[in-house]
Order: C-alpha cells, then sequence, then structure tokens
C-alpha cells in the first residue's frame, strides 16, 4: 500500500508542473487550416493583415487605373497606425513589417511616418515639391509617366466573444488611403482575423 | 535524512524579493536591479518569475529607465497568465511540504498595478496608444481598480471616444480638465510575515486527547500547529500635498494595504484547509510506522512543521497608497510638497504632463531618477 502511494506521488511530481504557454487557433472564415498561433496579437499577425491588404488594395487600384507599374511603384505613406485593441503593440515593429509587406507584393512603396497629426500631413504636402519623382497627385494621368503617392491610415480594432472555455477574439485590420492633394479617401480594405483563445 | 534534506530546502527560501526593495527605497537602483538579475531567464524557468520581473520592472521605473519598464512588465503579465494554470503536483506540493512551493501568482490586485505601471511608462515614453491597449485589457478581462479606470478614461477623452464619460459615470467623478496627472506613490504596501494560528494549536490538542480516547499514542508534532500568513503594515506618509503652496485634492486614491488586507481574507479558507491537511498527512505518517519508531517519526515530523512558514511572498514594491491628481498648471517649474519634505517637478508644454513622485518614507521624496 505503501509502496503503491510513493509510486503514485513520485509519478506525480515527474510529470511536470503540467503548464503549457497559452496559444489560440487561427479560426478565421475561408481559412481551410487551423493554425496554431500566439493568443496575443502580434508579429505574425500584423504580417497576414498587413499582406492580404496591400495585395488587395493594390489589384483593386491596379484594376481601376490600368496603371503600368514599369512607369514607377506607387508610394503609400502611412501617417497613423491606430491600435483600437486591448493588446500593447510596439510601434517600430509595425513599421518593419509593414514596410517589408510592400517589398514583398513588390507592386508598391510604403513608408510610415510617426506623426499622427495634421502637421505630418503639411510636411508631406510640402516634400511633394522638392521630391522629382513623386511629385506627381495620386490620381494618374495616362499622358504623364511619374509614380503616383497616397496617405494612409491603419485602423486596427477587436471585437471580443466569450465562450465557454475560449474566447472567440476578432482583429479587423483596415488600410484606407486618401488622396495627398485634397486628402479625400480614395480606396478603403479591410481584413479579419479570427483567433480562438483558450481561457 | 529526508528531514534534513526538507529542512535545507524550506532554509534556502530567500527574499531576494525584499531585499531589491530596500535597496529601492534607498535608491540604490543598480544594486536593486543586481538582485533581481534571474528575471533574465525565461518566465517558464522560474516559478518565481512573475514576482521576479514584476520587481524589476519596479526598479527600472523609478529609476527612469521606461523601455526597460515596459518590456520586463509585459514579460511578467505573460508569466502571470503563465502560472494562472492550475497545476496537480504544485497542489500536492503545496499540500505536503510548503504553500510557497508552489508558483507565485500574484493577486489580481497587484495584476492591475502591473498594467497600471507599465500604462505609466508608455505615457512617459509618448506611446499613449500602447498605454491604452493595457489598460483597456483590464476593462475586458480582469479586476478593475479606481486608478486604471481612471487613466484610461482620460486617455479615451483625449481620443474624444464617448467610453470616457461611462467610465467617468462608473467612478462618480465629472469629466475633468486638467494638463497635468500627478501620481503620489505613498508608503510601503504591507509586508507579510508567517506566524502560528493560536486556535491550531488548540484544535491540535483536542483532536490527540479524542484520539487518545481510541486508543493511539499521542503524537507532540501536531501541537507545532498551523502557519497562517500575516500582515505586517508600517506608517504612511502624509496624504496633504501642496503645489506652490496650494493644497490639493487627490481625484483617485487606491488604498494597497486594504485591498491586501481584503485578499487575505478571501484567500485564507483555502490556506487554512491545506495547512490542516498537511497537518493530517504528518500525523497519518506518525500513526502509520510501527510503534517503536514512533517517537522518532514523530520528533522529524515536529522539526518539520516547526519550519514549516506560510506563503509570504508579494509585490514588496508596491506603496502602500497610491493618489492621482488631475491638475491644471502652467507650464514651467513647480514646487511639490508633502510633509516637510518637497520636490521641483516641470509641467512641459504638452497637452498632458504626467508627473510621478515617489515617497518610500517620511523622510524621503523623490522623482523619476536618471537611467541606470
Amino acid at each position: 500500500m505503501k509502496k503503491q502511494a510513493l509510486l503514485a506521488l513520485s509519478l506525480i511530481l515527474l510529470t511536470g508542473c503540467g503548464r503549457n504557454i497559452r496559444t489560440a487557433e487561427d479560426v478565421t472564415p475561408g481559412n481551410t487550416k487551423e493554425t496554431c498561433m500566439s493568443w496575443k496579437y502580434g508579429a505574425t499577425d500584423i504580417r497576414i493583415q498587413t499582406g492580404k491588404i496591400t495585395k488587395e488594395l493594390v489589384d483593386r487600384w491596379i484594376a481601376k487605373t490600368k496603371y503600368d507599374i514599369t512607369h514607377g511603384k506607387p508610394r503609400i505613406i502611412i501617417t497613423h497606425i491606430d491600435n483600437r485593441t486591448d493588446m500593447v503593440i510596439s510601434t517600430d515593429m509595425i513599421r518593419d513589417i509593414i514596410e517589408h509587406a510592400a517589398v514583398d507584393d513588390g507592386r508598391v512603396t510604403m513608408v510610415v511616418g510617426d506623426a499622427k497629426n495634421e502637421q505630418e500631413l503639411d510636411t508631406w504636402l510640402k516634400k511633394i515639391t522638392k521630391d522629382p519623382k513623386y511629385a506627381k497627385k495620386s490620381r494618374v494621368d495616362s499622358n504623364e509617366v511619374q509614380a503616383p503617392q497616397f496617405l494612409a491610415k491603419i485602423r486596427i480594432v477587436k471585437a471580443m466573444t466569450e465562450q465557454k472555455r475560449y474566447d472567440i477574439e476578432e482583429y479587423l485590420m483596415t488600410l484606407t488611403l486618401y488622396d495627398l492633394e485634397t486628402q479625400e479617401i480614395v480606396d478603403s480594405a479591410t481584413d479579419l482575423l479570427r483567433k480562438k483563445v483558450r481561457i | 535524512m529526508i528531514c534534513f534534506y526538507l529542512l535545507l530546502f524550506l532554509c534556502s527560501c530567500s527574499h531576494y524579493y525584499r531585499d531589491a526593495a530596500v535597496a529601492l527605497r534607498e535608491e540604490r537602483f543598480e544594486e536593486a536591479a543586481k538582485k533581481l538579475a534571474k528575471a533574465d531567464q525565461h518566465y517558464t524557468v522560474s516559478n518565481e518569475a512573475a514576482l521576479l520581473l514584476l520587481s524589476r520592472a519596479m526598479v527600472y521605473f523609478q529609476s527612469g529607465n521606461l523601455e526597460k519598464s515596459t518590456h520586463d512588465f509585459e514579460k511578467a503579465l505573460d508569466a502571470i497568465d503563465y502560472y494562472k494554470q492550475a497545476s496537480i503536483p504544485e497542489i500536492a506540493g503545496q499540500t505536503l511540504i510548503q504553500d510557497d512551493i508552489a508558483a507565485y501568482v500574484p493577486p489580481p490586485f497587484e495584476e492591475s498595478f502591473a498594467r497600471f505601471y507599465q500604462a505609466l511608462a508608455f505615457l512617459h515614453l509618448g506611446q499613449e496608444e500602447n498605454a491604452v491597449a493595457t489598460l483597456y485589457y483590464l476593462e475586458n478581462h480582469a479586476e478593475q481598480n479606481p486608478l486604471t479606470t481612471y487613466l484610461l478614461a482620460t486617455l479615451f477623452q483625449r481620443r474624444a471616444d464617448s467610453n470616457a464619460n461611462v467610465l467617468f459615470s462608473r467612478l462618480q467623478i465629472d469629466p475633468p480638465k486638467g494638463n497635468v496627472l500627478l501620481v503620489h506613490h505613498r508608503g510601503i504596501a504591507p509586508q507579510k510575515k508567517s506566524e502560528i494560528a493560536p486556535v491550531s494549536i488548540v484544535s491540535a490538542a483536542l483532536v490527540e486527547t479524542i484520539l487518545q480516547t481510541t486508543g493511539l499514542k499521542p503524537a507532540i508534532s501536531s501541537l507545532a500547529g498551523i502557519p497562517i500568513p500575516a500582515l505586517q503594515t508600517t506608517p504612511r506618509p502624509t496624504s496633504i500635498l501642496t503645489i506652490d503652496r496650494l493644497s490639493q485634492a487627490p481625484t483617485v486614491s487606491f488604498d494597497i494595504d486594504a485591498a491586501a488586507e481584503d485578499h487575505l481574507d478571501q484567500e485564507m479558507p483555502w490556506t487554512a484547509a491545506r495547512a490542516a491537511a498537511r497537518l493530517l498527512v504528518r500525523r497519518g505518517l506518525v500513526a502509520s510506522t510501527k510503534e517503536k519508531a514512533q517517537p522518532f517519526v514523530d520528533f522529524a515530523m515536529l522539526i518539520s512543521n516547526l519550519v514549516t512558514q506560510a506563503d509570504t511572498r508579494s509585490w514588496a514594491m508596491l506603496p502602500s497608497c497610491i493618489d492621482l491628481y488631475h491638475l491644471n498648471l502652467e507650464p514651467g517649474v513647480h514646487q511639490v510638497q508633502a510633509g516637510k519634505q518637497s520636490v521641483t517637478v516641470t509641467v512641459k508644454e504638452n497637452d498632458l504632463t504626467v508627473l510621478e513622485i515617489f515617497q518610500p518614507s517620511f523622510d524621503k521624496l523623490f522623482t523619476h531618477k536618471e537611467k541606470i
């Protein structure tokens, strides 16, 4: 009896602490495979969403304007990344990821600015006069062969549904393009990422 | 032999975090950070990772090393999330050996303060959105406290977010106007000590008397009693704060002493139940051994019971009370006086300046220090 008790105790102690680092499943609608990912919203999620949005926006813009990128890659200047989630996101990390997403796409250049206010927009407006390659309005005139540029804002919002054992967390990333001169909205794209997070 | 190892194990429990807290209060930041160097390990390695990281994050916060502070707070929150998972071997260990064999899981009020301090560090770094994010998480998940709610409401108000009014009404405060948030960290959070519950000795004596009537030999080991944690408070510095000789009233306050007391009361039934089970197991071991060996086992168990301590771990670097002032001050230098001590603070021409003053004791008052 004593031996059995000791054996049971040893087994319990040898099984380790029995804890796991929390993970989440990617249950985004349309995803065929449920991949395991970090429960926090982080670098991988931003990379996935930015890549998808950039592709969608550029596809649509090129289809609409029939722009030939051999004339120069359009440039998107992101002036503000609006994090409306409850997850801390490193701003420097976002910048790097977004700039790399554009490199991966290959049809567009992205620049992420620091400022969050109109002063930044004014600075960019002044800059276009000193930048011969991009000294061009956003709307493409087929007779001219210079690359257009846009202002853009990224907003990430989060919605959460609590369930018995899991939370369903949805992260919606929106990229809105603005005309550099008029600051009117040119186009917008969104991407939804749905995570099933164990409580 | 087993008893010797048990004794060695129980006596080896260090109080590095308390030593670091003393060094921090005396503004010996480098020394405090060095005592907590184990925080560099991955949080799954040490079961006191949350305590190590919270403590070091606070050292960095008060020394003005805010980047490192936010990083440590983030890792501490990950560690808390990890160690919140129940572990059967640890519960077994707590029942058989002693309570602090388990991983340190901070009480909810400490977790909310980890986010409060992280948010303040983000604000000093100009990362307002991350400050909002870390506070907003509390609104969605864990226990909120008035300070985190107020700070979040203020930041929402700056974004012209209508949720600010919801949060202010929850606190029963009218939406304030002001360009300065001054946080006054007063005193030292209560420290836990292990003490024997006198009732447990009486109960054990009664149990032994009852057992004697059934023919069982009485055991002296049971009379060692049950160790339980108790709080030790220290006098708190004055709450009267004057700025440029004008007395100010705090907008929101949080009494950490009271929160620690409430938490201890909530946990006490579980702590007592585990301790009683531990005593029962050890008594059972004495009873189950052969009669000749019983006195030796009883003596060994007496030693074990005497050296068993309650879990006295806590985030010792927290103050006893935090007062938050939302003020309207002209840009420039201002004199802040608390009791007999005074310090100068500079209000920048920003639309929101966050100032911190730390007053661990009556004779010490300081603001953020240079980076270490």
